[in-house]
């Protein structure tokens, strides 16, 4: 039915009235001489319905030969509109700007959806795509999709497959993501040494490729050689392995953390508030106002697209979760000093004695020059081997 | 009287051959076909020309009969050729020779 009025529309058609005693005849007459009417009603002597503009010219004759008045009521559709508004320059220069306009923004990419990515984030793959070129704004004819495909598939060694498709404005970034082999030896290929990173004695010692002379109860220094890569055979030939061990031995360990006695910390105040913004492409329009913009705060964002009926469209709603804090100057005595000390001293221990297992820990602390300083001696047995590499010149 | 009635009931000859046949009676003969949407709207395809238009009821010439259509605001919604399409609400339909 949109098509039958449209195209009503394009012809231009009229409203009009008839007055007189043989409306039938004149009706009848219209129809056989294959005239369209619609929307006719009809009392008495009077009949008001719609043709079109061609055909009610043709409707004279008939109204002529059965004595009715005929009269157009209103008129409607381009012809008339065109009509109307022919000397109004500025509404067809407003819609040529508009057509010209949207020529001209169909040209840039404003959306980028990435489809068939579990494992790579898709902010991974516009990050590197936007290194490349492709991003909010981008101008389409300068992209170039198969560069732009090979370039990310040499990158992202995770995907096996990318198809970077730019229809309209959008742009749609397919992946197919590989399945990677398990690591079962790194770097096989290397030629290692297994070295001491700490001075100690050799507890356990289980060595799975490499020639190793020590025992468990040796002493190392930290940098020695504790298992080696070069291995020599019954018949003096030698050969370069990738040393792999497990050296566990005991070792002294130390930890030291200062905390000046006067710091700047941050106080949340306890207030909080959701700030909005319109997000159009790249620009943030907020829509707030804010009075007070000296106050500082952590804040969060998530952005709410607006998706009309599954529509991407560049607009969206940038949502700020403000945390306000101060800033202050937070003098400390001794004790909370060494309190704070402690605090960090476990913090650390779990970062870098993590799977050491700890034997004996003595603690001193000491206060100079407003810092104190908290020292931990560990005795603790815990992994030693590093791998060196051996540089060989082939 | 008994003249006219046995005119009436006189079948025509493709009438009785569609009859003997047991095929649809328009097969032999064309005859108009009326399309009822509930009682809102008719679309009538062979119509031959409107005799009366009225508010409550309206007559049309279809073939050798006339159809009336008897309701309120009625309205011919669209005219075209042999198609006439009438809106309103329809009480009652009626065939007449």
């Amino acid at each position: 039915m949109f098509i039958v009025r449209f195209l009503r529309f394009i012809n231009g058609y009229v409203r009009f009235r008839v007055t007189g005693v043989f409306i039938e005849r004149f009706l009848n007459l219209a129809s056989r001489g294959g005239i369209n009417l619609w929307n006719g009603s009809k009392t008495q002597t009077e009949y008001v319905g719609y043709t079109l503009m061609k055909h009610y010219k043709q409707l004279r004759p008939f109204a002529k030969k059965t004595g009715v008045y005929m009269q157009i009521e209103e008129r409607f559709g381009w012809p008339f509109w065109r009509k109307k508004y022919r000397r109004r320059v500025g509404l067809a220069v407003g819609v040529g700007l508009f057509l010209g306009i949207l020529a001209f923004l169909g040209n840039f990419v404003w959306t980028i959806e990435v489809v068939g990515n579990e494992i790579v984030s898709s902010d991974e793959i516009l990050d590197y795509l936007q290194e490349q070129g492709l991003k909010v704004g981008s101008f389409k004819s300068s992209l170039d999709p198969r560069e732009l495909e090979r370039k990310t598939l040499l990158e992202i060694k995770e995907l096996s497959w990318i198809a970077v498709n730019i229809t309209g404005s959008t742009a749609t970034v397919e992946v197919n993501e590989r399945i990677l082999p398990p690591d079962m030896y790194l770097d096989n290929d290397k030629a290692c040494n297994i070295i001491a990173r700490y001075t100690g004695q050799i507890r356990s010692m289980d060595v799975y490729d490499g020639q190793s002379d020590l025992q468990v109860g040796d002493t190392v220094l930290a940098g020695d050689l504790i298992v080696s890569g070069i291995v020599e055979d019954g018949k003096g030939q030698t050969r370069f392995v990738h040393a792999r061990a497990d050296v566990k031995a005991y070792t002294s360990y130390e930890i030291e953390i200062e905390v000046p006695l006067q710091q700047i910390k941050r106080i949340p105040t306890g207030e909080t508030s959701l700030k909005k913004y319109l997000k159009v492409l790249t620009w943030k329009i907020p829509l707030f106002w804010e009075s007070d913009q000296e106050k500082s705060y952590d804040a969060q964002q998530r952005t709410v697209s607006f998706v009309p009926f599954g529509l991407s469209t560049p607009f969206g709603i940038l949502e700020e979760n403000r945390v306000y804090y101060t800033q202050k100057t937070v003098e400390y005595n001794e004790v909370q000093a060494k309190e704070e000390a402690l605090q960090q001293l476990q913090e650390q221990e779990k970062v870098q004695l993590g799977e050491a297992e700890i034997l004996k820990k003595e603690l001193s602390g000491s206060l100079d020059k407003e810092i104190y300083r908290l020292k931990a001696s560990y005795t603790c047995i815990m992994e030693i081997g590093r791998e060196q590499e051996i540089l060989l010149d082939r | 009287m008994r003249k006219r009635e046995r005119k009436m009931n006189k079948q025509t000859s493709p009438e009785k051959l569609a009859k003997i046949l047991d095929v649809p009676q328009n097969m032999f003969e064309s005859y108009s076909q009326i399309v009822l949407s509930g009682n809102r709207e008719a679309i009538l395809d062979g119509c031959q020309g409107v005799i009366e238009y009225e508010d409550n009821f309206i007559k049309l010439k279809i073939g050798k009969q006339m159809v009336k259509f008897t309701g309120q605001n009625l309205q011919i919604k669209c005219m075209t050729g042999e198609n006439v399409i009438i809106d309103g609400v329809i009480l009652l339909v009626e065939f007449a020779e």
